[in-house]
């Protein structure tokens, strides 16, 4: 069973069942799983990201949601009704595909009408939520072009659309702002997050982009190699953190190794870094005394103080970012590791130069190997 | 000193390496259409006087129109035919899990494989033994087997080009994938479809070989046999006309490969 940190975000309607429950679902390719006893619990109106690296396994998750494939071991209940063995046409569930997989010969509204047409809806009705849906998705008056005519964002805005246009219960959203420009990204993650604000949609979104993650979500699971690592506010993952994977993966940090000493009053405790006695953060009891402290990379600075972890280290490269410079330094035991300094204390900076970084590091957590 | 002469010989023969070639290939069409509006009772060429005897003759003979109409007529069961088994088909192998579909696909290019005459001769066993020699259904199966290949091969390569993920989307929005192949697969196929037909419909209005081996008397085996049996000018005009009608089935064929690819 995956060691998980949880914590209900969303609305929890008291008494309402969870809009998805997924218990100890299992996929297995060959000898591999590729979803390994996964369990999650999604609320009404959340916006849940999974969130991993290519190969993670949480498209086939999304996929077996949404029916495409089926689970060797383990439930989906949507709304405490057991979907597990229903086809994906009689789930109910809304989905919107990295390549939008908009029906080529036909128009944005037939492309929109579509599953309103499958369900056999009025001909009246279905004009009228076209309509709807299209100024939701901020195309108007778009009904007669072709998807060939649309570029990337409005294609993507199309297939959202025709996703929502059946009022589903649950929208899964699989990787769909990956062939999109940097800043066209941008512009879409604010749309997403519009459209899930007025639809009032339950969303399910699988990406490996942190940003897009942390802008859009009420929630986020760490998926890494089949397993539901930890999930969580983005808040909780940034300062809880439940493992080292978790602490690097989510927002850069320097791993310093450390060994636990003792419990301190509070979710405190005692370690030895770098030969240095400190108190850092312990949300739970230790199992190992070997482990890290997770150090943001924005801690550090060079200015002396009491009370703080002093690391001895030479400047191998310097990238000004605008007001915060990215800077690579070596130490010994550490090996190579990346820190941000403000500009105007990197200002006297070079190549070579070797400096004493300081970091407070009382409320770092201590982490398991 | 010497290169630009190389260059300009190089390309003086390209030019007449090309020029005989389109010669050679479209003489002989040009040679009968000329010889069609000839109006002497034999052929001749270069014809002494001119004149439009040989349509008039052919638009007025029962019997030759007949035999162009049957013609057409195979042509258009077997090309129907053989194009909507090999859709099924190609559906089958390339969206479905169904078993032995690779085999499918294997034994469908075969007829193009076994050498025309010795096709011809099984058939001709076969057919016996049904005791459908001469009859137009054993050409229209024939011509059904000896066109499906390339069916399978024009509409395979179509629907390689067609995401399946279209088809997961339909399935997703509430359709049954019997469904999503109709609305979504078989009309971005429908080009390919087309062209499948018409290829396979002008493939068995020139066929004659196993028209002839079978029996079944077609245009093309009237041709044949008038040229060989004594050569009545009017089948310079009945060529002339058939080319014709191919050559236009041609640049439809060509329309409708370039308007699938536009996609």
């Amino acid at each position: 069973m995956s060691d998980l940190t949880s914590s209900n975000g969303g609305q929890m309607t008291e008494g309402a069942p969870p809009t998805l429950q997924i218990d100890n679902v299992v996929k297995r390719f060959g000898q591999r799983a590729a979803v390994d006893d996964v369990t999650l619990t999604i609320n009404r109106r959340e916006f849940v990201t999974i969130l991993g690296a290519s190969g993670s396994g949480k498209s086939t998750l999304l996929r077996i949601i949404a029916g495409h494939e089926d689970a060797d071991e383990g439930r989906i209940c949507l709304s405490d009704r057991d979907i597990s063995t229903l086809s994906p046409g009689e789930r109910g569930i809304g989905m919107v595909f990295q390549h939008y997989a908009l029906f080529p010969h036909m128009t944005v509204a037939s492309n929109v009408a579509y599953p309103l047409k499958r369900r056999r809806w009025e001909k009246d009705a279905i004009t009228a939520r076209v309509s709807e849906i299209l100024a939701l998705v901020d195309l108007p008056g778009y009904d007669d072009r072709f998807p060939r005519q649309l570029s990337g964002g409005q294609q993507q805005r199309v297939a959202l659309a025709r996703a929502l246009a059946f009022k589903p219960t649950l929208l899964l959203m699989d990787e769909p702002l990956g062939a999109l420009d940097r800043q066209l990204r941008a512009r879409m993650v604010e749309e997403v997050k519009r459209i899930h604000r007025e639809s009032d949609a339950t969303v399910v979104y699988v990406t490996h982009d942190q940003e897009e993650a942390l802008a859009l979500s009420d929630r986020i699971g760490i998926f890494h190699e089949g397993r539901l690592v930890q999930i969580g506010t983005p808040e909780d993952l940034w300062l809880n953190p439940a493992s080292s994977y978790v602490a690097t993966f989510f927002g850069d940090c320097v791993l310093m190794p450390a060994t636990f000493l003792d419990d301190e009053p509070g979710t405190a405790a005692r370690v030895r870094i770098l030969g240095q006695e400190l108190v850092v953060r312990s949300s739970k009891q230790p199992t190992e005394e070997k482990g890290f402290v997770a150090v943001r990379p924005g801690r550090f600075h060079l200015t002396p103080s009491r009370n703080q972890l002093t690391v001895q280290c030479t400047v191998e490269e310097l990238l000004v970012l605008g007001e915060s410079v990215r800077v690579v330094c070596e130490a010994p035991t550490l090996g190579r590791f990346v820190i941000r300094l403000q500009e105007s204390e990197a200002r006297s900076l070079r190549r070579g130069d070797t400096v004493a970084l300081n970091a407070d590091v009382h409320d770092c957590p201590f982490l398991a190997q | 000193m010497i290169r630009p002469v190389l260059a300009k010989t190089v390309h003086i023969l390209h030019g007449a390496v090309l020029g005989s070639v389109i010669v050679f290939m479209f003489a002989p069409t040009l040679i009968i259409t000329i010889m069609s509006f000839s109006n002497e009772p034999f052929i001749s060429f270069p014809p002494s006087t001119w004149g439009f005897r040989q349509y008039e003759t052919f638009f007025a003979s029962s019997e030759w129109l007949g035999l162009l109409m049957r013609s057409f007529a195979v042509a258009a069961i077997a090309s129907l035919v053989a194009t909507a088994i090999g859709v099924l088909a190609v559906i089958g192998i390339h969206r479905t899990n169904a078993p032995g579909r690779s085999l499918v696909q294997a034994l469908g290019i075969g007829p193009l494989l076994v050498p025309g005459v010795a096709y011809a001769i099984a058939l001709y066993a076969l057919f016996s033994a049904m005791h459908i020699l001469g009859t137009p259904l054993a050409l229209v199966l024939a011509h059904i087997a000896l066109t499906l290949p390339f069916v399978l091969l024009i509409v395979s390569a179509a629907i390689t080009r067609i995401p399946s993920e279209l088809e997961s989307a339909a399935v997703g929005l509430g359709a049954s994938r019997q469904r999503a192949w109709w609305d979504i697969t078989l009309q971005l196929l429908r080009p390919s479809l087309l062209a499948a037909l018409v290829f396979a419909f002008i493939y068995s209005l020139d066929e004659a070989v196993i028209a002839s081996f079978l029996g079944y008397k077609t245009l093309p085996v009237a041709i044949f046999n008038s040229v060989r049996f004594g050569v009545d000018p009017v089948i310079t005009a009945i060529s002339t006309i058939l080319m014709l009608v191919v050559g236009a089935l041609s640049l439809l064929y060509e329309w409708a490969r370039r308007s699938e690819r536009r996609r």
